[in-house]
This record gives C-alpha cells, structure tokens and sequence, in this order.
C-alpha cells in the first residue's frame, strides 16, 4: 500500500503538490470572492510572501514554518494596508486597483535586487515543502471554511454578496466584514506563496504577476463559489486538463479563457452546481399563508 | 428599550440638479405610528434613506432620541435601534424564509469568530438563541408554515411580511416602513394594519410610508403629507383628511 503510493508520488508528486498547492491558494481566494471582492491582488500577495519567507530562511536561517506563517502575516499586513482605500472602490475599479498592485509589487521585485534577486530571481530554495504539510493544510482550510460557511458569518457573508446595501442597512458592518475576508484572503495568498516557493527551488518576478491572478480567481468561479468544494474541485480541474490533454501554453490559456466565458455566461454557479440541478422545489408552489386569515 | 422618538429638520437632498427632497421637517413621535404620505416622487423613500444613513444628506439634521444620526453609516443606525423594510422588496431570493429573517438577527448574536473557527459551543447557543426569536417573528407575521420555503416562490403579500420580520429581528427602537401594503390584497391589508398596531404595542415607533390612504387613516396617530420634497401638511388622519391643499395635492391627483 505504502509502495504504490510512493510509486505514484514519485512519477505524480509534482502534479499533486501542485493541485494541493492550487486548492489552498482557491481558498484563498474564495475568501475575498465569497463578498464579491473579484480580487486580482492575489499574485502581489503570493510574492510578498514568497519573497518574504525565502528571506527568512536563506538569509537568516528562519525555520520553515515560522517563515511561511511571516509571510502570510506580512501579506496580510499589507492587505490591510491597500485594503482600506480599494475597498471603497466598485467593481471593475476595484479589480483595476488590486491589478495594479499586483503589477507594483513586481516591478518592485524586478528592481530590489537585494532581497528578489531582480530579474533573474533567486534560485537555491532548499527545498522545505512537503506533501503531507499541503495535504494538512488544505484539511484546515476546508474545515475553516466549513465552520465560517454555516456560522452567521457565513451568512452575512453570502448577504453582502447578493445586496451589500441592503445587508448593510440590517446591521452587518459591510466594510468591516470585506476588509477581514480581503485580509485573511492576503493572508492565505501570502502563506501559498511561501509554500510555492520552497517547492520549486526558484521564484522570480514573473511566477506571481496577473496569469498567477487571474488563474486564482478562475478557480473558485469555475468550480462554484456557493459550494464548500466549489474551489477544490476548480483548481485541480484546471491544474490537471492542461497537463492530461498536453496543451502549449498559449493554448492553455486561450482555452482558460473560454472555459471562464463559458461558465460565467451559463453557469454561473460554477462546476458545482451541475450536482445540485434539481427540480424546483415542490414547497415554493406551496400556496401562501394569506388565505388562513 | 422604550420607544425611540426621531426628529427631522429642514432636511435635504439632491441628485445632480434633481431636488429629491427639497426641505422635510418632521417628528415620528415616540411608540406612536406616523405616516408620510405624498404622490410619486414626492421624496417619500429618499427621506427613508437619509434616514437609515443609506443616503448622506445634503443639509438639516436627523436626531435619534436627540442625537444626530445623519453621518452615520448605515449599520451604526441600524445599531442604535432603526430597522426597515424596502419598498422594492430586498430579500435574497435563493434562501428560505427563516434564514432570510436571521440577517436581521446579525448584530444579535454573541459568537466570536474564533469560537466559529473553533467550533465552541457558544456557537450553538448563540444560534439556537436567535433561531428561536425569529421564528416567533414569523409567528407574529403571521408565515410560519413558509419558514423553510425559499422566498423566491412566496407571493408578494408574504414576501411583504418577511421583511417586517426580518426587520423586527434586528430588535428595533424605530421601524420604517414603506409601503408594506403594496401588492396585498384586502384580507392582507387587514391583517397588515392588525400588525402595524401591534407593533406599536410593542413599544416600537413606526415611520410609515403608504398610498392606500384607507389603510393609513386606520393605523396612524399622525400623518405627514409630502410634495414636492417639502411637507405641505401635518395632523391626525381627520385633520390632514379635511385639509385643502391635501386634497389638492394628494387625493386630489388620485380621484382625478
Ligand atoms: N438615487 C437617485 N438618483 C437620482 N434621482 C433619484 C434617486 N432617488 C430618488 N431620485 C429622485 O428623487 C425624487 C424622489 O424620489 P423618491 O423615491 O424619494 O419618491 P417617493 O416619494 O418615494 O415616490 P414613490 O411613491 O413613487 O415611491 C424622484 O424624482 C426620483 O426620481
Ligand atoms: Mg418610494
């Protein structure tokens, strides 16, 4: 039992940490997406905390988890700091603005050599991250995730995605609930980025800029963001079809973004919503209460 | 918590040259039932925004038991007492009756993110707590066999009383209302009032804004007539009844 799954790691083990690795970073995501925060600050997020943590280990000899947990924390420091002025923004204002912080963080690590190692990036990350860590941390993300959904939080949370006016003037402290979720979602962002980064031997300036973004958004839409798998079942679909059907990458993301076209035209529950397509509920034709009177 | 008494002077709003609201002053006299009543696009709604701090106002001040409430954000009024319904219904269409109703309960429950995280048992009471409280409000409004329908399918009269639950579960001080009559027909509308007065009873002000004028002069202690975004007129239902430029303005348009 044991050898077949070292078998499989073996000839799979890149690909599965990198399912792993994307479904952490869908979470993420989802965060900041679940209160409509259609974020593309994602890749600015993952650098500083890759840069972040790469820091601490290579260059002060910071252990392991200490250093993704900074850079996580970092990132998240940084989200609060953007957070507040791009969160008054609108829609496609907001994505704007959280696309140009992605962009400034990487001309930044394209000019601090000291610490980025410029364009040519740093190269030598030992080696830290472990399957058996991503697969842990996905259970936890899951399982927040879980307890965050069914909570009242939860709930608020899916209000201010349908009508924040009207969720605000109930009592839910719209701002307040955004700026957590875009914290915690830059926080999470930050930590993959460590994780990322002592995967891969390598980081450089152009691993986290808006193709990073974009794919992180598309895969809790593409899954479905209204279900508790909808990001898992997005990231490893579209970390695994490029890969199964062996496509170039131009070709990789000509076709992300039909699938993204496709989904968000005709199904905009995402994936995940193919399982729950059922009959309308009889009890909606049940007839009202205004005849018991 | 006793009834919140809400005062409005010389208040005023508008939108690029549009005059929505021009000048209101006016009083929601505590644990009574005011209505504001005016033609279409008399400021009617726009008054209700400014007041629930959905709109900033452009001159005047909101007082709340005689603090000012007019820069406040939305959810801090909500806080101090002030609840509503929409008058283009505002519930999430894909969520049952109940869970709809428990937004309002929102600011009531006493979980903490970590305990949520962290799967304690505060959650639980917390949330039993309140579950418990809305579905007395759906008992109230008269839609607890719909509690687990999805509001989408439920007709506009139910749909009406939703929101009115939903509203009371924020434990409100002040209730505004507009136009919660609309749609429902004559059985609703009975109904609707027995509910307005038992509001009231509750020790609840209700800020009331309604066409179907049978309906206000049945459940109001003071009526507030708007056109043009200034008030016109103010008194008992008979008074405002009796009022020429009342007739001319209001009902006047209506008969015509
Ligand atoms: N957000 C807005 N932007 C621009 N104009 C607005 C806005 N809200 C209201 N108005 C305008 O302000 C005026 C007053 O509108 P308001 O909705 O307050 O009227 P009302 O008394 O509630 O009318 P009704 O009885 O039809 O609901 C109208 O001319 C309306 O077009
Ligand atoms: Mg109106």
């Amino acid at each position: 039992m044991m050898a077949a799954l070292d078998a499989f790691l073996a000839s799979y083990g890149n690909l599965v940490n990198l399912c792993l690795l994307n479904t952490l970073l869908a979470y993420g995501v989802w965060l900041a997406l679940a209160a409509n925060m259609f974020t593309l600050g994602t890749g600015g997020f993952m650098a500083v905390g890759a840069y972040c943590s790469v820091y601490l280990t290579m260059q002060l000899g910071a252990p392991f988890a200490v250093a993704v947990v900074a850079g996580g924390l970092l990132a998240a420091a940084v989200a609060l700091v953007i957070g507040a002025p791009v969160l008054r923004l609108r829609g496609d204002y907001f994505m704007l603005a959280t696309f140009a912080f992605t962009e400034v963080v990487r001309v930044i690590a394209l000019n601090w050599d000291a610490v980025t190692g410029g364009a040519i990036g740093i190269y030598g990350i030992p080696r830290y991250t472990e399957t058996w860590q991503l697969v842990l941390l996905v259970l936890i993300a899951l399982y927040f995730v879980f307890a965050l959904r069914r909570s009242y939080f939860g709930r608020s949370i899916a209000a201010i995605r349908q009508d924040d006016v009207m969720s605000e003037a109930m009592g839910v402290n719209v701002f307040g609930q955004r700026l957590s979720l875009f914290v915690a979602s830059g926080f999470v962002s930050g930590g993959v980025g460590g994780l990322a980064a002592h995967l891969n031997f390598f980081v450089g300036p152009s691993d986290f800029g808006l193709l990073r973004s974009v794919d992180a958004l598309a895969y809790p839409i593409l899954g479905g963001v209204n279900a508790l798998l909808g990001p898992l079942v997005g990231a490893i679909f579209t970390t695994l079809l490029p890969e199964l059907l062996r496509f170039s990458s131009q070709w990789r993301e000509i076709l992300m973004g039909l699938l993204i076209l496709t989904v968000v035209l005709f199904l905009p529950g995402g994936a995940m919503s193919l399982l729950s397509w059922r009959p309308r509920k009889a009890a909606a034709r049940r007839p009202s209460t205004q005849g018991a009177e | 918590m006793p009834a919140a008494q809400l005062e409005l002077w010389q208040v005023a709003k508008r939108f690029q040259g549009v005059v929505a609201v021009d000048s209101v002053s006016l009083t929601a006299t505590a644990g009574q039932v005011t209505a504001l009543i005016g033609p279409n696009g008399s400021g009617k709604t726009t008054t209700m925004n400014m007041i629930t701090g959905l709109y900033p106002t452009d001159a005047g001040h909101i007082r709340l038991d005689g603090v000012d409430i007019a820069r406040l954000a939305p959810h801090k009024v909500a806080a101090l007492g002030v609840a509503r319904t929409f008058q283009n219904i505002r519930l999430l269409a894909s969520e049952t009756t109940l869970a709809n109703v428990l937004l309002g309960a929102h600011r009531h429950q006493s979980a903490s993110l970590l305990d949520v995280l962290f799967g304690l048992p505060a959650v639980k009471s917390s949330e039993t707590r309140e579950k418990a409280r809305c579905e007395a409000l759906l008992d109230l409004v008269g839609i607890a066999p719909l509690r687990d329908v999805a509001v989408g399918g439920l007709s506009y009269g139910d749909r009406r009383r939703v929101e009115i639950a939903r509203a009371l579960a924020t434990k409100p001080r002040l209730l505004l209302l507009d136009e919660p009559a609309a749609g429902m027909n004559f059985a609703e509308k009975r109904a609707l009032a027995d509910l307005v007065l038992a509001i009231r009873d509750m020790g609840i002000t209700v800020l009331l804004i309604e066409h179907d004028i049978e309906f206000v002069a049945r459940v109001s202690d003071h009526i507030v007539v708007l056109n043009f975004g200034r008030e016109i007129a103010a008194g008992t239902p008979e008074e405002v009844r009796r009022m020429p430029s009342v007739i001319e303005a209001y009902l006047g348009t209506e008969d015509a």
